[in-house]
């Protein structure tokens, strides 16, 4: 991926920690403490201040536990992909800030949640998938799928289609019995 | 000019694609709320135009921007797709997003927009820029233009477009050398089917003639004598056609053998040859079940599948005529449920077949986790994770249980039921036939017969509806072995390459992007000469590209952007043969094959003296613990050469390379992990090693690194800086900052001790 990355762009304010900015090699994983962030949009991009600390004019929020704990520890980071800290949980930021951090977490992860499966057509090894999706309906195409398929759980699947995409199953339970049985035939 | 192919025609019509303004289009997947759906990313002298279409279909700009607005292109990478990103008025704008399926077409365009805005910007400046052109795609097709099929992995067939007379051919080919057996095969089966038709033939007049006979006319001695005949004829038609059993029996066993290993010879010939990303994506337990198990399923399919087919086709065809011959009513009345059984038979196969792929998948996933779990021996041990381990062995075992017991009941149920609406047919025989005898239209004998052939007719036809099931198994194995026969290797030999013998070792990397990921480049823009002879010591943290810069000069991998030149000739365009029979490979995990330890340092040069070997061990360090070993040169280094300590199996591979005698060496942290005598010990053999010879090394232990005469840092997969030793020390950047961090670390672990 060509993403050209910015110059780390952290500015210090007043006062200054001696502890900041903080150093690639720390060994240390640092604890936020929600009340002491401030999350902003500007544009497309995302922006943090720690209080007394600094302001990163990028940031990007990456979930540490994508698929199993999606909702807990996010990976806090400056534009050219250090780690500033980490954040357990979303609930104690400030409603604006926490708006902010979900619509680029919306934004960074796109995989699609199914809802329903329209049809599974198998030829030749190759299944093509028609579902209707929280992010409306689509079409792709899945190779290998029983050496593939992520199982997270009994009922929690994430299917990868052959380009790399993704598309989450959370609850096999919740989909209508003919969506289950096309899932199923294939597995 | 870059053009969708599916550009739809309101919006083709709107842009008039023959417009000279006109650079690219490009198509989105996603909407920049993260829906899916279409947009189109427009190029023209201008700017920027993103254009989507309105609910009634028509083209309307979503966005719009002049190129002189425009500042720093670039595309995010985000889960599952990326975004391109412009600076408009000194804020970051999203201008649109797109899927995985995108991603290497907006990374040409992010580079083009890039070069483009730089170039108007030297253009204003007074300067005269190239004008920049977008990079052709060098995208492979990945479905079939005529039927959209998402292709097999390295080739451009489409298996939904071939014919499928032709995959039979293609099995029945294999059979070629061996015609004269398949003929003698052929022959005795004809025998045996005649020889099978006759016992039911003499039926007749046995009952009519012999046993109960229609008319007085014959004596009781008459029909004693008849009755002799008809049994030795019987005994005769019984013996010769066991005979003929038999000896078709022994020769399709030996054929089946022979074919089985041609396949198995075959598979794994091709597999030897795949590039390394071949096996990257494929585990071993999976392979290894493809050349043994599938390979056998083919000989099935080849030695008994096809002469059972054609023997019970026969049969029938010969059955059905005698049975249309003796009464055609009733072999009418016999035929009634076939139709609805193929119907049933039809619908139900595809999830029987389904059935079967799930099984195979399971029990495929049993064998490549037992081939982890024993590989892994060591490790399972060091962590007392037996247990564990035993406990995930189970969770697969049952898998392949439960699968198998799905499919065989099935199966089981299927058929036999399939087997009673056939064999209805039987019943109205019993009804039809019992009348006409009542009413003296026929006769006892004619019944019986006809009842004796029915029970075998009724065989081939039960077994032509198995034969869709057994096909489905065997051609599911033919696809798997066919998939590999059919996959080219990524690293291609060019058909015009040229022969370079030998090599002198010149080795240039010229504007070389590669990613193993092509949209996600690991080593980007590098450009370095490097002279016959030279030491290039590589530096750099973990993931700065270090070994895959020697992965791309083993040409293991073909680079995406730009070109490696050996000699002058660019590498794609060397033999390959020539190529890697002059690179030397000195791993830091070191491979030895299982045999002895003077079979290993001749594995390159089989045909070695045994002064060659000694010679190349003394070299290497290794002699003297060689011989100091009760087995000497012969001793058996185990697999993996596991009986071997680290360093002894360090220095054997060191005198393996040095018996290669290459042109280039590649040594990849080769001294790791060994303590500092034996260390000693290979820095001598490496340095004898490296004599005369273009060498690349990358040293974990920056020191080590002082002999080279250059030393190239990366950092990103950017070449950083390139200098002596001391050249950079003193220029105190990257490698200053490297070794100094080492230092600290190596202080750090001197006062821990």
């Amino acid at each position: 991926m060509n993403t050209s990355p910015a110059a780390p762009t952290i500015v210090r304010t007043d006062p200054i920690s001696p502890s900041i900015p903080p150093s690639p090699e720390t060994t240390m994983i640092r604890y936020f403490d929600p009340s002491h962030l401030s999350f902003f949009m500007a544009g497309a991009t995302l922006r943090l201040t720690v209080a007394d600390e600094y302001s990163c004019l990028q940031v990007s929020v990456h979930r540490m536990f994508p698929l199993t704990h999606p909702d807990q520890y996010f990976s806090i980071r400056d534009g050219a992909g250090n780690e500033l800290g980490v954040l357990r949980s979303l609930n104690a930021l400030d409603p604006n800030g926490r708006e902010c951090v979900l619509l680029a977490l919306t934004r960074r992860y796109m995989a699609a949640e199914v809802r329903k499966i329209i049809r599974a057509r198998e030829r030749f090894g190759i299944v093509e998938w028609e579902v209707e999706t929280h992010r409306g309906v689509c079409r792709f195409s899945t190779r290998d799928l029983r050496d593939n398929i992520r199982r997270l759980s009994d009922r929690h699947f994430v299917i990868p289609d052959v380009e790399g995409n993704r598309y989450d199953i959370p609850d096999l339970a919740a989909l209508d019995t003919q969506s289950q049985a096309w899932l199923l035939q294939h597995l | 000019m870059n053009v969708p192919s599916d550009l739809p025609s309101p919006l083709a019509k709107t842009l008039s694609l023959s417009h000279d303004s006109l650079k690219a289009i490009f198509a989105t997947d996603i909407l920049l709320d993260g829906s899916f759906g279409k947009e189109w990313l427009v190029i023209d002298d201008t700017g920027l135009q993103v254009y989507a279409l309105s609910p009634s279909g028509e083209p309307v700009i979503r966005f719009q921007a002049p190129w002189l607005a425009i500042k720093a292109p670039q595309t995010e990478s985000l889960v599952g797709g990326g975004a391109l990103l412009l600076t408009l008025d000194g804020h970051t704008r999203e201008i649109l997003r797109h899927s995985n399926a995108c991603q290497k077409e907006f990374s040409r365009v992010s580079k083009y927009l890039t070069e483009y805005v730089a170039y108007l910007k030297d253009k204003a400046e007074g300067k005269s820029p190239e004008i920049p052109v977008l990079a052709a795609d060098r995208g492979v097709r990945l479905r079939c233009p005529h039927c959209n099929l998402l292709l097999p992995e390295g080739t451009q067939v489409c298996p939904a477009c071939l014919h499928k007379g032709k995959v039979i051919l293609r099995l029945a080919g294999y059979l070629r050398p061996y015609w004269v057996e398949a003929l003698w095969i052929i022959l005795l089966m004809f025998a045996g089917l005649i020889l099978n038709l006759i016992p039911p033939y003499l039926t007749r007049p046995l009952v009519d003639q012999v046993l109960v006979p229609q008319n007085s006319a014959s004596t009781p001695h008459q029909r004693l004598v008849l009755l002799g005949w008809l049994v030795f004829g019987l005994l005769v038609a019984q013996i010769l056609g066991t005979g003929a059993t038999i000896f078709r029996s022994r020769i399709l066993v030996r054929l089946g053998a022979l074919l089985s290993h041609d396949l198995r010879l075959k598979l794994y010939s091709h597999l030897q040859f795949m590039s390394i990303r071949f096996f990257e994506k494929r585990p071993v337990g999976a392979m290894l079940s493809r050349v043994v198990q599938d390979t056998d399923s083919l000989e099935e399919v080849l030695v008994e599948g096809l002469q059972i087919f054609v023997g019970q086709l026969l049969t029938l065809i010969g059955i059905g005529v005698i049975l249309l011959m003796m009464n055609w009513k009733l072999a009418l009345l016999i035929l009634i449920p076939v139709p609805i059984c193929l119907w049933i038979s039809n619908l139900c196969m595809p999830r029987l077949i389904g059935l079967w792929r799930r099984s195979w998948h399971f029990r495929s996933r049993l064998s490549t986790s037992v081939t982890e779990s024993l590989s892994g021996s060591r490790v399972v041990k060091a962590f007392a994770r037996e247990e564990a381990e035993i406990k995930r062995f189970s969770g697969h075992s049952i898998d392949v249980q439960e699968s198998n017991r799905i499919a065989h009941q099935s199966i089981q149920t299927f058929f036999p039921m399939l087997w009673l609406l056939m064999s209805a047919g039987s019943l109205l025989v019993w009804y039809v036939g019992g009348r006409s005898i009542i009413g003296g239209d026929m006769t006892l004998g004619v019944m019986m017969t006809f009842l004796a052939y029915l029970g075998m007719f009724y065989g081939p036809l039960n077994y032509l509806t198995r034969l869709a099931d057994y096909l489905a198994r065997s051609l599911a194995a033919a696809e798997r072995v066919f998939e590999i026969l059919d996959s080219d290797p990524d690293v291609k030999e060019d058909p015009g390459a040229v022969a370079l013998r030998p090599m002198e070792g010149r080795v240039e990397f010229v504007n070389v992007t590669f990613g193993y990921e092509s949209h996600r480049p690991v080593l980007k823009n590098i450009s370095l000469s490097v002279a016959p002879g030279e030491m290039i010591g590589l530096v750099g943290q973990s993931g700065a590209g270090k070994s895959t810069t020697m992965n791309l000069i083993c040409r293991f991998y073909d680079v995406n952007e730009g070109e490696i030149r050996i000699d002058g000739i660019d590498l794609r365009r060397i033999k390959q043969t020539d190529l890697r029979s002059q690179i030397g490979v000195v791993l830091q995990d070191t491979f030895l094959f299982n045999g002895t330890i003077a079979e290993n340092i001749a594995f390159a040069r089989p045909d070695a003296s045994r002064e060659d070997i000694l010679a190349a061990a003394k070299a290497a360090n290794a002699h003297d613990f060689i011989v100091s070993k009760p087995d000497g040169y012969d001793t058996l280094v185990g697999e993996r050469g596991q009986s071997l300590s680290g360093g002894e199996r360090q220095r054997v591979a060191i005198a393996r390379a040095i018996l290669h005698n290459p042109r280039i060496l590649i040594l990849d942290e080769a001294t790791a992990s060994v303590d500092t005598d034996t260390e000693k010990q290979i820095q001598e053999a490496i340095a004898r090693l490296i004599k005369g010879r273009t060498t690349f090394a990358i040293a974990h232990r920056l020191s080590t690194l002082r002999n080279a005469n250059r030393l190239v840092v990366l950092k990103n997969g950017a070449l950083l800086e390139v200098g002596t030793h001391a050249e950079l020390l003193a220029k105190e950047g990257e490698f200053h900052r490297l070794v100094n961090l080492q230092k600290e670390t190596s202080s750090i672990m001197a006062v821990g001790k």
